[in-house]
């Protein structure tokens, strides 16, 4: 099937990136409208493990690898949605009216394994080139696929921020809805389904972690940087909690 | 050579054998301590449940229990070792009193039966039968479904476990050994082997009995065998009898006990349970009623031994032994002289048979491609090519690994073990190819079916061969020998018939291997190669192979088909116009079986006549120039083979079995023809929905509960079956017929913000599949269009599913929405971010009625089948999700 698909072209990918001036300032991203990083133009949420760890470990929240305000480094950060879903629904209409849920179900998931293989290409022409941090970037593809190469691309909604709603914050920045043509529901679930969006992180520690379950007193701090209700915030990091909330 | 004496009671009278050991300790209801005694008060592991043990600390109880079955008209008695080896009692850190246990379980038996006989002096004879249990491991089963070439056991850990319990129960004084509630039938082959091993070494014989376990009512073994497959695994040893026990109630074992009582050359003996265990774990078939089905066994003729197994007690067994003597004996049969072989499914090589194709492309040293996917460790391909084999029409296939880049020993042993869980590979027997004997003997201890063994000679002399001649014949195999002796590979006529009579006249005369499983390879060497001491090679073949057939009684002729063309390389037309001919005078001449590429097989009637001319003159040695005129004619014809087929013999079936076939294989080419034709047979479409159609569904089913198939088939032969109702739909309409019935309606959506819909769909194929009426509303659903969906159809389970975690409130709020609505459904949570924990602390408590996690899709049938048995599941989920709930 993945033959005919790219033969007969049924498939179209669409993307769009953005590398924007930025330096963290605590457990947020600060990005400024330019390199005068003066104005701000949008802000990354991000939340902080709050787990007990060995001596000389310490609790990672995504800001960290972006450099501080303070350090007057200027740093970035890129962003991105990608999408490789336009073109697949008549065909799984057409495998559906004849039947064949195989196909249909497989060609679902071909479409996904291409989005989050386009996200993956993508992201290493944004190390090589567009960003470049990484130009000298030499990997097999063992290599690539064991993420060995500098930087990281999480996605809101996954483990080190689970918060979908920093997906507005990327798509107002990156207009996604017209560049990328992806749209997003009211539990901002990303339509056509195979479609990845997530952020890039350039610096050489910057790793995937979990941000585990956090505590009412990040989580209420969290509410007013966002400036979302307490009652809000909790259900989207539901699952994240490590507390009962209080039910009104 | 004299008749043991329960050989001669068995010719006269049916025996009876007792009933169960366990039942009879439970009366007593025995405590830690009790089990303890004084020996082992400190041992350091809980010994209760341990009844082996009994045997040494409760001797008088075990004694008394045999009393009791004596009395009540027990001519078998078993000793109390069920468990008794390392293996088993690795449980209670008690391997090192496995022979212990045996030796004083046999002492008892033989003490009760020495007592017994002095107040019943006439009462004899009674016979003491050392009882060898499965153990608790499976040598030809993973453990861990995530990890199919795992073991748990060793075939080599089998036979030492087993040789310590049966040195014990011989020093003990056993009359016979028995093996028994066999459920895989690699450990009954360790237990033979070890039974033949250390009978040898004591120069004495001793009768061996054999019991099987048919797990449930597919018919087969938990190792997945056929009756008839297991009966051919364990022949190869003179069995005394041959039977079944345990798992089923005797109503449930009857066809399989009529299949033995036909095919099996042996006493045939059965000991069933009491019924089928009830909702406790007990059995309850009372003596009168178990004693009703006995008797039917009896006077069908089926039985020489007959006794009682899990649930019975002295009173079902003087019941039965009150019919026993009623009955008069089944007549064994004498054995054939057919060779018989096995792996999950049974094959009998008889005189009509036609040619046996045993499947050559798993071989690395003739297929490369199959030697880089072994070498690349890419079994899964590597299996797409042995399931080629079988639908090219393969009756066996030869596994190969004599590779330089391989650890023959260990591609062997992992590649058997791997195809032992792909039921359409493992149904066939096995040929164990390698030209190192150790590779071969590691291949044997992972096949519980009857193999082929290829091959042994006598290259290193009679000694050697012998010796290894003799080690197949205790693994149970037959054995392909190469005409290749001491100075060489035999390559004339006169040749290859001197070494076949010396080796078969060794064979059957010294080693006394049955003649039926030796199967003579009078090496087939190329033709058309241009030199003149070839000329004759396909004839002198074909010449030997006739004087084998007429002159070595029941031996077979084999050969590696594809050598024959060797000069042809390359030449893929010629070739297979060439084995074509070459086949069809070998069989003639009475090959039985060859090593061939079965899909590719040009049919003898269809090679270009002047081609078949020319091929002929050069395999029979017609004319002098007939190679340079092949050679020629190659020339011309270089390239196109014929494109490979697959069998298409099914569609010869009846309409049925066109339709079963297409389901379970997923195919849709035929199905609106077949359908078509199928209508016309039933008056209503319904009826062909009903009946046919679900019957072929039913078997699909029955397949994947039982994990012979896998999701990816469900789902095309679930497009099978959906394509036949789309085509009876426009009849149906004119029948006016609405809801055919189904088990069930389930509704099934992707909660409101959410997309994700593959693992849901997925869902809805496997429970289509399984008869259940699935309405699919989509992705992004909202709560009140679910429960108006719901109410419209009077669907009886509501399936929810979601990837995202606000999916997870989503649920939440569908589950508060029918406790408001009062709802009464049964509620289904699944996708990726849902838990069972979750559910049971987020979901449940909003809603008094069940609402159940299901891991995947492999889950959903078993869930919602026992959703629909009436309370059972609800129940136990309720009571375990408020566990997880107390301890999250």
């Amino acid at each position: 099937m993945l033959k005919q698909i790219i033969d007969e072209k049924w498939i179209q990918a669409n993307g769009v990136i953005g590398l924007f001036p930025a330096n963290a300032d605590g457990d947020d991203i600060i990005v400024f409208s330019n390199e005068e990083r003066k104005t701000k133009r949008a802000v990354f949420h991000t939340l902080r493990q709050q787990t007990k760890k060995p001596a000389g470990q310490y609790n990672m929240a995504l800001s960290d690898f972006v450099a501080p305000v303070s350090s007057n480094v200027k740093d970035y950060i890129g962003t991105f949605a990608v999408a490789c879903g336009e073109g697949i629904d008549k065909h799984v209409a057409a495998f559906e009216a004849n039947h064949d849920d195989y196909s249909a179900i497989m060609l679902k998931a071909i479409a996904d394994r291409l989005a989050e293989a386009f996200a993956e290409r993508l992201h290493q022409r944004v190390r090589k080139e567009f960003w470049g941090y990484a130009a000298d970037e030499h990997f097999a593809n063992d290599e690539l696929i064991k993420e060995e190469y500098d930087g990281i691309r999480p996605a809101p909604g996954y483990p080190a921020q689970p918060d979908h709603t920093e997906k507005n914050t990327i798509w107002d920045l990156l207009d996604v809805e017209k560049n990328a043509g992806i749209t997003l529901t009211e539990s901002l679930a990303m339509v056509p389904t195979a479609a990845v969006s997530g952020l890039y992180f350039s610096h050489p520690t910057s790793q995937y972690f979990g941000i585990g379950k956090i505590q009412r007193d990040q989580v209420e701090e969290y509410a007013q940087r966002k400036g979302m209700s307490l009652d809000e915030v909790e259900r989207w990091l539901s699952p994240a909690l490590g507390y009962e909330p209080v039910v009104v | 050579m004299s008749i043991h004496p329960i050989r001669e009671q068995l010719e006269m009278r049916i025996l009876v054998i007792d009933g169960a050991m366990g039942t009879m300790i439970q009366r007593y209801d025995l405590q830690e301590a009790d089990y303890r005694g004084t020996r082992f008060a400190d041992w350091p592991h809980d010994l209760k449940g341990n009844n082996d043990l009994l045997s040494i600390t409760q001797q008088k109880i075990i004694r008394d229990i045999h009393i009791a079955y004596l009395e009540a008209g027990a001519d078998i008695i078993e000793t109390n070792t069920f468990n008794a080896q390392r293996i088993s009692l690795a449980d209670y850190k008690m391997e090192s009193l496995s022979y212990e246990m045996n030796l004083e379980s046999a002492k008892i038996a033989k003490q009760a039966v020495q007592d017994w006989m002095v107040s019943n002096p006439t009462g004899g004879p009674k016979f003491i039968a050392g009882a060898l249990g499965p153990t608790n491991r499976t040598a030809s089963l993973s453990p861990d479904v995530n990890d199919p070439g795992f073991r748990a056991v060793s075939f080599d850990d089998l036979v030492e476990a087993y040789t310590e319990q049966i040195k014990g129960l011989l020093d003990g004084g056993v009359d016979v050994l028995l093996i028994e509630t066999i459920f895989d039938t690699l450990n009954a082959k360790a237990a033979l082997f070890a039974i033949q091993t250390e009978l040898e070494q004591r120069n004495i014989k001793m009768p061996v009995m054999v019991s099987g376990t048919i797990t449930d009512a597919s018919g087969r073994t938990l190792s997945g065998q056929t009756v008839e497959a297991f009966l051919n695994s364990i022949s190869h040893v003179d069995l005394l009898s041959v039977g079944l026990n345990c798992a089923l109630g005797a109503a449930e074992m009857r066809p399989h006990l009529e299949e033995l009582s036909e095919k099996a050359p042996f006493f045939i003996s059965a000991y069933p349970n009491a019924g089928l265990p009830n909702q406790f774990g007990e059995y309850d078939e009372t003596p009168h009623h178990m004693g009703h089905q006995i008797k039917d066994f009896l006077t069908s003729g089926f039985l020489n031994i007959v006794g009682g197994c899990c649930g019975t007690t002295p009173e079902h067994i003087a019941e039965i032994a009150k019919l026993a003597k009623q009955c008069p004996p089944r007549h064994v049969p004498t054995a054939d002289t057919l060779m018989h072989l096995s792996g999950l499914e049974a094959v009998t090589m008889r005189p009509e048979s036609n040619f046996m194709n045993i499947g050559e492309r798993t071989n690395v040293t003739g297929s490369r491609k199959f030697a880089k996917l072994i070498i690349d460790g890419n079994y899964e391909e590597a299996f797409a090519i042995a399931r080629n084999q079988v639908e090219g029409g393969a009756q066996a296939i030869d596994i190969n690994m004599d590779e330089g880049m391989l650890d023959a020993e260990a591609a062997m042993v992992k590649f058997l073990h791997l195809i032992a869980s792909e039921p359409d590979i493992a149904k066939l027997p096995i040929m164990i190819d390698s030209s190192k004997f150790f590779v071969i003997e590691a291949g044997l201890k992972c096949t519980q079916g009857k193999s082929i063994v290829n091959s042994i000679s006598m290259k290193e002399g009679e000694a050697e061969f012998l010796r290894q001649a003799n080690i197949i014949r205790k693994y149970g195999a037959a054995v392909i020998v190469m005409a290749f002796d001491e100075d060489g590979q035999a390559d004339s006529y006169q040749r290859r018939i001197e070494i076949c009579e010396r080796a078969y006249k060794l064979l059957t005369q010294k080693i006394n291997f049955p003649p039926q499983d030796i199967i003579f390879d009078p090496n087939i060497f190329p033709v058309a190669t241009g030199m003149e001491e070839h000329r004759r090679n396909a004839l002198d073949f074909f010449e030997a192979t006739a004087w084998i057939k007429k002159n070595l009684p029941h031996a077979k002729v084999s050969g590696g088909v594809s050598n024959v063309s060797f000069s042809f390389r390359g030449n893929d037309h010629v070739r297979e116009a060439i084995h074509a001919a070459f086949l069809y005078h070998a069989v003639n001449a009475g090959m039985d079986m060859g090593i061939v590429n079965p899909g590719q097989l040009q049919v003898y009637d269809e090679i270009p006549k002047d081609l078949l001319t020319i091929i002929e003159d050069v395999l029979l040695d017609r004319k002098d120039d007939a190679t340079e005129k092949l050679i020629a004619y190659a020339e011309q014809v270089k390239g196109a083979g014929k494109k490979q087929e697959r069998d298409e013999a099914w569609r010869e079936g009846t309409v049925q079995e066109r339709l079963t076939h297409a389901l379970v294989k997923g195919i849709v080419e035929y199905i609106d023809t077949d359908v078509e034709e199928a209508r016309k047979l039933y008056p209503k479409a319904l009826h062909l929905i009903e009946g046919p159609l679900m019957d072929g569904m039913n078997v699909v089913g029955d397949l994947f509960g039982a994990g012979k198939m896998f999701l990816p088939q469900v789902v095309k032969s679930a497009r099978v079956m959906k394509k036949a109702v789309a085509y009876l739909l426009p009849y149906r309409e004119a029948e006016k017929e609405v809801g055919a019935s189904k088990k069930g309606k389930i509704l099934m959506a992707t909660v409101k913000g959410d997309v994700h819909d593959i693992g849901k769909n997925i869902v809805g194929v496997v429970l289509a599949c399984n008869n259940y009426d699935v309405i699919d509303l989509g992705v992004m659903v909202s709560a009140d269009k679910i429960l108006a969906a719901a109410k419209e159809h009077d669907v009886n389970v509501i399936g929810l599913s979601g990837l995202i975690t606000p999916s997870l409130d989503e649920m939440v709020h569908v589950a508060k929405e029918m406790e408001r609505q009062k709802f009464d459904l049964p509620l289904l949570i699944g996708g990726a971010t849902t838990s069972k924990v979750h559910t049971a602390v987020k979901i449940a408590p909003h809603y008094s009625h069940p609402v159940i996690h299901v891991n995947d899709a492999s889950r959903s049938v078993p869930v919602v089948s026992s959703l629909f048995v009436k309370g059972s599941k609800a129940r136990t989920c309720r009571s375990h999700q408020c566990r997880i709930r107390s301890s999250s």
